[in-house]
């Protein structure tokens, strides 16, 4: 039999959860050459909502946690091949082949498109987790610093309570179709900008040596299906965005963030005129739910 | 959002309209066939200038059948050799510079010499001599083009243009049409191959092409071809992508 117990119940759980919930963000940027094209990413997101809920088999299950990506930039860019004039030949060959031909003179270049879909909302479909304690000792506190003197400093050591994640699985971002013609779009508008004084002749030869342009661009970068996928499938797995999520999220709550914390020894009565707290060792703190409730043991002494 | 396109568009492509054989620009080219085994020595000329020389030597156990002579890049190259190798020589016999300097190149004599101009303005002619050959040869000069040789052009600017061969004063008209945004990507057509014979040119009516067709113009005769501009074809109007200004709001 414990010497104490504490429990919270599931509706203060929630409230404790919420807390640390709204303490998360997450940012990170990174870029990678993919061959024909290489690309960069941007993003910082934090976390809305979810459906808690404590289950008698002592873990706690969050569900439909939403993921508001408040910065969510991607850059894309590749070779625009335009438009090529030359490269025929002048003299053939008896054999069907050449002797002489033009050389070739290429209009186009590298393109850059940068991509907005900060806003979006995806979610982390379902984290389950276990209630793990944690003895901290202030990494402030010097040796020989008694209990008393720490507290007096502001560093005393703790008992903390971990959600620790068993797993978090992270939904994909669904980036909207309407992404192809923002693409679309954007490409047309660098190949009509390239110059300010370009004549339009060279720019209408341009477009219709590329053609439709989301059918180039596709071809460029390998696309086979939709370009909404395809960048999903780029930052998501490419980028391994979804670990590094899923990750982030797990180390956050299992070790950076605690849902709940007591000073050990425990103050019991606040220092008064003359007098010293009272503050009482704990031992053997364990963490538990059921559906109910979070229930807190320990010992004294 | 800002989109980048870094291009690769050489702006004299779509400012110099109109083409002249004795006057090469980024859009022609000249093939010639030196013929002749030996080494020739060539001067690159703008206007009265020599920009630069070089010397292709002509040798009969050369694999080489296509040898392509850059004219921008010589003059170029030549800008930034030293001072004393960047002396101005007349291209002419007795230079003393004859054999030393200047880039080389070396091709079959049956093969073909193609001058070109990779970017910049151009506007250059090629005076090519032997070097042992006798005081009263003047040698090859690319503003007469000689039975043989071919000269090639592609037009980029849509509009009604005029040929002419200045030295027999063929003339014939082409239209280059205006380019067509489409499900397919444009391709140039094929090249149109002209032969340039002392009755004139082999071309039946006007000429009908495509932005950036090419046009080979075989010499048969000593030929020099102009194209140039009559009436150019804007195409549809474009919306107005630069600024507009102050604009006092029309009320119906």
């Amino acid at each position: 039999m414990s010497h104490i117990t504490i429990a919270a119940s599931s509706n203060a759980f929630v409230q404790l959860f919420n807390k640390i919930r709204d303490n998360f963000t997450f940012s990170k940027s990174d870029s990678g050459s993919f061959g024909p094209f290489s690309a960069s990413y941007s993003v910082a997101m934090h976390l809305e909502g979810g459906n808690i809920q404590l289950n008698n088999d002592d873990t706690v299950e969050v569900k439909h946690l939403k993921i508001v990506w408040d910065t969510l930039k991607v850059e894309v860019c590749f070779n625009l091949p335009g438009f090529c004039i030359g490269g025929w030949c002048i003299i053939p060959d008896p054999w069907n082949g050449c002797l002489v031909g033009v050389p070739k003179i290429c209009i186009g270049g590298p393109i850059c498109v940068p991509l907005d879909l900060s806003g979006l909302v995806s979610e982390v479909n379902d984290l389950k987790a276990n209630l793990k304690p944690v003895y901290f000792v202030d990494p402030a506190r010097t040796a020989g610093e008694s209990d008393l003197d720490a507290e007096f400093a502001g560093h005393p050591n703790k008992w903390r309570i971990f959600l620790d994640p068993v797993f978090v699985h992270v939904d994909p971002i669904d980036i909207p179709a309407s992404i192809a013609n923002i693409i679309e779009n954007i490409v047309r508008d660098a190949i009509e900008n390239m110059f300010p004084v370009l004549p339009g002749f060279i720019v209408d030869a341009l477009l219709a040596a590329i053609g439709p342009i989301l059918d180039l661009v596709k071809g460029l970068l390998g696309i086979v299906g939709d370009i909404n996928d395809w960048l999903t499938d780029l930052l998501m797995n490419t980028f391994d965005l979804l670990g590094i999520i899923e990750t982030a999220i797990a180390d956050y709550f299992a070790a950076k963030t605690p849902i709940y914390e007591f000073e050990d020894p425990y103050p019991v009565l606040d220092a008064g005129p003359g007098l010293i707290p009272v503050k009482i060792p704990i031992r053997n703190l364990a963490s538990h739910v059921n559906s109910k409730e979070m229930i807190v043991t320990a010992d004294v002494g | 959002m800002t989109t980048r396109l870094k291009t690769t568009l050489d702006p004299n492509l779509y400012t110099q309209i109109g083409l002249d054989s004795g006057s090469l620009t980024m859009l022609g080219t000249i093939v010639h066939q030196l013929g002749e085994p030996g080494e020739y020595r060539g001067a690159l000329h703008h206007g009265p200038d020599v920009k630069a020389v070089f010397f292709i030597l002509a040798d009969s156990n050369s694999p080489v059948a296509q040898v392509t002579v850059d004219l921008a890049g010589l003059e170029k190259a030549q800008s930034a050799a030293p001072a004393s190798d960047a002396e101005e020589w007349c291209g002419c016999a007795g230079d003393s510079k004859d054999s030393s300097g200047g880039k080389r190149y070396a091709v079959n004599p049956r093969g073909y010499v193609l001058f070109h101009v990779q970017g910049g303005q151009g506007g250059y002619y090629v005076h090519l001599r032997r070097i042992d050959a006798a005081e009263n040869d003047k040698g090859y000069d690319t503003r007469t083009l000689k039975n043989g040789d071919a000269f090639t052009a592609m037009i980029l600017r849509p509009g009604a243009y005029s040929i002419r061969n200045t030295l027999t004063k063929a003339v014939a008209e082409a239209v280059v049409r205006y380019p067509i945004i489409g499900d397919k990507p444009y391709v140039p057509p094929a090249p149109v191959r002209i032969e340039c014979t002392a009755n004139g040119f082999d071309i039946k009516g006007r000429l009908d092409l495509g932005v950036g067709q090419g046009l080979v113009f075989n010499a048969r005769t000593d030929s020099r071809i102009e194209i140039k501009l009559e009436k150019p074809d804007d195409g549809p109007r474009r919306p107005n992508r630069g600024r507009t200004g102050f604009q006092k709001v029309q009320l119906a």
